[in-house]
């Protein structure tokens, strides 16, 4: 029996290594356009690589949380990619920070910007789960996936005022520990 | 509460955001490569390595040879703490326990310039497992072998492996196994090391002859075996899971295979294999011991041998792969026989596998 396109994704939730396989046939396109997206200006040999073997094996580890059909999937994976190259994005610019010492500290403004830590983010899931759904969607999407706020507006049918205001008062919400998260975006 | 993935899951995006890049099969070979290397898997095809291994350690099951116990020294300060643990560079876990309830041994024998040192031996009833360390005035090679007799009163040895590693000048570790037929409370063994050959490099090839004979009374440490007998079918191959032997060091898996004939007329090679998970959501690597089949290879047993089982697990949820080759050696028109390249690579299009559906055992306390 070999793993096919109606029984792949059932079968990588219950580990298939086949099935996995198969799915980077399909699906590394995606993936690898996603990533590069992100991660080419910065112009790092081997990040690309190690981001997309990283994206295959989160969606090996955690496909039990996958649910949906096969458009779904790909828009998932896409999800993960996507939000994994941010990941890295925010490490390496975290890590330059350090190598170019104070010259940007002193403006203030690379000290302010989107970095969230391993444990942050941990925790900023956390609190995003104690928002109501609509909410909790527009901040994943904010934060995680790196949208941009007008094409939020656009796909919940708001104004982009609308959706500033749910994220000032999700934020407000989420009182001192959102601070301590620093929610910026990439 | 939901994790990102389950958020991710949640949002939606359209269809039009998503690009799509063109890739190689280059790349996605190397993706997959790196991936597999990840998951250190393809345990199925492992089979084939432990024949080439048992290659190399000669062990011929012999009831005349006799040892003589020479008077022993105490060993050197040890080189590496846990060899058990040490040897297992895959990192499956197997060998973890085996250590703290080994039996110390530390018998140095010296012959011709060679030291041979039995470290430590346990011994579960079925399989004696012991390590070594070998010390030498030369180079003995990468993988040099070891040309020993072992006897054990009436016991033969059903099946051998060993794991040898050069850790310094000189200097080697190693760790052998040993399954006898039937199981045994206590057990005698002695081993009869005659010489130590390095493996052929460069065409040099210097044998070490030399007597190191050691004699070594182990107790088989507790362990309880749970006969199971359930079975499993798809096109027309049964998987069987036969029994399973626990102690405190490992859990031992007895399975085995019936493949009717027009699939063994299809393909050169049929080996089942299995993966083990318990009711906590613990995965365990095994390590394959090996396998015995009759004549016609149309039943097979295997065994395949895990680190401790968890104590909380009640149920066991054992998952039988068949991987079906081409693999092997074939003959040609001149009676030479030709090696196919070695497939790792289930992908492959000329292998196959057949997924068996989960077989769920009830763990006796």
């Amino acid at each position: 029996m070999r793993c096919t396109e109606k029984n792949c994704i059932s079968r990588l939730k219950k580990g298939k290594e086949d099935a996995l396989e198969f799915i980077v046939d399909k699906y590394l396109g995606v993936v690898k356009s996603a990533v590069c997206k992100v991660l080419l200006p910065l112009e790092r040999d081997g990040i690309i690589d190690e981001c997309i073997n990283d994206v295959f094996l989160s969606v090996w580890n955690n496909a039990d949380k996958f649910n949906g059909e096969e458009l779904d999937f790909k828009k998932w994976i896409y999800k993960i990619a996507k939000f994994k190259a941010i990941d890295y994005y925010r490490k390496e610019i975290k890590n330059s920070d350090v190598s170019l010492e104070d010259k940007e500290i002193s403006t203030n403004k690379l000290v302010e910007e989107e970095i969230i830590s391993v444990e942050d983010r941990n925790e900023l899931i956390e609190l995003i789960n104690t928002l109501e759904p609509l909410d909790r969607d527009i901040f994943t999407m904010k934060f995680f996936l790196g949208a941009k706020t007008d094409d939020i507006a656009k796909r919940f049918g708001l104004s982009r005022a609308a959706i500033d205001n749910r994220i000032y008062r999700g934020k407000k919400k989420l009182g001192k520990e959102a601070t301590r998260v620093k929610l910026e975006v990439v | 509460m939901k994790d990102i993935y389950e958020l991710l899951n949640d949002v939606e995006i359209d269809e039009s955001d998503m690009d799509t890049m063109d890739v190689s099969e280059f790349e996605k070979e190397k993706v997959k490569e790196h991936l597999r290397k990840s998951l250190k898997k393809n345990k199925g095809w492992k089979k084939k390595s432990l024949i080439a291994v048992a290659l190399f350690c000669v062990v011929i099951g012999s009831v005349g040879a006799v040892g003589i116990t020479n008077p022993a020294y105490s060993a050197e300060i040890p080189i590496v703490g846990d060899i058990f643990r040490f040897l297992d560079n895959g990192r499956t876990g197997v060998y973890d326990k085996y250590k703290e309830n080994a039996n110390e041994i530390n018998i140095t024998k010296e012959s011709n310039g060679v030291a041979i040192t039995i470290k430590d031996a346990i011994f579960d009833g079925k399989t004696i497992t012991y390590t070594y360390e070998i010390k030498s005035d030369k180079d003995l090679g990468k993988n040099p072998r070891t040309d020993m007799y072992n006897s054990m009163h009436n016991n033969k040895v059903m099946r051998a492996s060993c794991h040898i590693e050069k850790i310094d000048k000189n200097t080697y570790i190693g760790r052998e196994n040993m399954t006898i037929y039937e199981d045994q409370n206590e057990i005698n063994f002695k081993l009869n090391i005659t010489k130590i050959e390095p493996l052929k490099e460069n065409g040099e090839n210097i044998v070490v002859n030399g007597k190191w004979n050691f004699d070594i009374n182990l107790k088989a440490i507790e362990n309880k075996k749970q006969i199971i007998n359930k079975e499993t079918e798809k096109d027309g191959v049964k998987a069987s899971i036969d029994s399973i032997s626990k102690s405190q060091i490992s859990f031992v898996v007895n399975y085995s295979q019936r493949v009717p004939k027009e699939v063994l007329d299809k393909w050169s090679h049929v080996y089942l294999d299995i993966q083990v998970k318990d009711d906590l959501g613990n995965i365990y690597e095994g390590e394959d011991d090996g396998g015995e089949g009759d004549g016609d290879g149309k039943y097979t047993t295997w065994t395949t041998k895990f680190g401790k089982l968890n104590d909380n697990a009640t149920k066991l949820r054992i998952s039988p792969i068949m991987f079906l080759s081409h693999g092997g050696a074939s003959i040609d028109g001149n009676v030479d026989r030709t090696p196919i390249k070695r497939t790792t690579d289930f992908v492959d299009p000329r292998n196959e596998v057949i997924i068996f559906d989960d077989i769920v055992v009830d763990l006796e306390k």
